[in-house]
């Protein structure tokens, strides 16, 4: 059904210094190369480099996806572990992130099917710097009188609006309007065409709404 | 729509506030070395063999059993059932007259019991002219 619903026009989309442009994963593309040759040869400092070079995002990407701390740890672990273990399969085809992203990405799927209804949340706390944001003040009321109070409340709010959506609709969500990853980007992590990223994502989009048309207003 | 999706995406950013814990990937990437030289990057043996990643064998070998087990309760089942009809069909012996071996003779019978005779329509076998027959043995001596 999602397929069939037409995609909005790419939306602006503000970049943050947690986001990761393509052109930054473009430019080290050698370097994750020769790295992976370097690890393929039994070099783990190699390895070493690649898990500190990409844990934050692939970490990021599972948290969001579980809204649970502890979840994302195993996983995120186990993502690199299994990473290393299939390395010597990687045959350059895609970029290391791009591939790592994907074994990240089914294994947190297949985490999700298992653990089918199961929604435990966990939440990382909320940075200082958010209170601050325009956007962030613009969202709670201004007649609240704690705005901590208001904003982790949103937080919760979100979180739960987002495991209401399947698996493949939070990934999309996820990928591009959390992390700032491009259609053609999440395409290829998620092995799709980017009308088909475009249609999840609108679908998605118009789920999120209604769920928390409460806090749209 | 889009302006509500414009609300809705400064919504979402406030995930990328989500931090994790202070100090969290100080030593992520000790752990997962120290996990990896520990061993546990190993590949298995089915991976080994070249089956899939995510095959998992305790669940073919439990599913492998409960078909095995299966099959013998049938076949057990049958031969006990079967055990006290008379044999129906054709049999095969060795070849009258033949030297050490006691010669015996066919004797089909008419007036088999009842049960040995197919309550089934043939209509399909008769297209081969199959048949089966009830028969009986007796030896020479």
């Amino acid at each position: 059904m999602s397929q069939a619903l037409k995609a909005p026009p790419e939306p602006e989309v503000v970049i943050t210094p947690e986001r990761a442009p393509d052109a930054a994963a473009g430019s080290t593309a050698a370097d994750d190369l020769d790295l992976v040759r370097r690890a393929k040869n039994a070099d783990i400092a190699a390895y070493d480099d690649l898990v500190r070079k990409y844990q934050e995002r692939i970490y990021a990407t599972i948290y969001h996806m579980t809204s649970n701390h502890e979840d994302a740890n195993d996983l995120a672990q186990e993502t690199f572990i299994k990473a290393y273990s299939a390395l010597k399969s990687f045959k350059g085809d895609s970029s290391f992130y791009t591939w790592v992203y994907r074994i990240a990405v089914n294994k947190t799927i297949n985490f999700l099917k298992q653990r089918r209804n199961k929604n435990h949340m966990s939440l990382n706390d909320l940075d200082f710097s958010a209170e601050n944001d325009p956007d962030m003040v613009a969202l709670v009321s201004d007649k609240t009188p704690r705005r901590d109070i208001a904003l982790s409340e949103l937080q919760e709010k979100l979180n739960a609006a987002m495991l209401k959506l399947s698996a493949v609709h939070r990934l999309v969500v996820t990928l591009h309007d959390v992390q700032g990853l491009s259609h053609e980007e999440i395409g290829r992590i998620m092995d799709c065409n980017v009308g088909t990223v475009r249609s999840r994502l609108f679908y998605a989009r118009q789920q999120l709404q209604a769920y928390l048309s409460d806090y749209l207003k | 729509m889009e302006e509500n999706f414009d609300r809705l995406q400064k919504l979402l950013a406030l995930k990328r506030y989500e931090q994790a814990p202070p100090g969290y990937f100080t030593n992520f990437s000790s752990k997962v070395i120290a996990r990896i030289e520990g061993g546990a990057a190993e590949l298995s043996w089915w991976q080994k063999l070249g089956l899939p990643v995510d095959f998992k064998p305790a669940l073919m070998c439990g599913l492998g059993i409960v078909v095995c087990g299966l099959l013998s309760v049938g076949v057990l089942t049958s031969a006990f059932e079967g055990a006290d009809q008379p044999l129906v069909g054709l049999v095969m012996g060795p070849p009258l007259n033949s030297p050490g071996v006691a010669p015996f003779n066919v004797i089909v019978s008419e007036d088999s019991p009842a049960s040995t005779q197919p309550v089934f329509s043939a209509s399909r076998f008769d297209q081969f002219g199959m048949r089966a027959t009830p028969a009986s043995f007796q030896f020479n001596k």
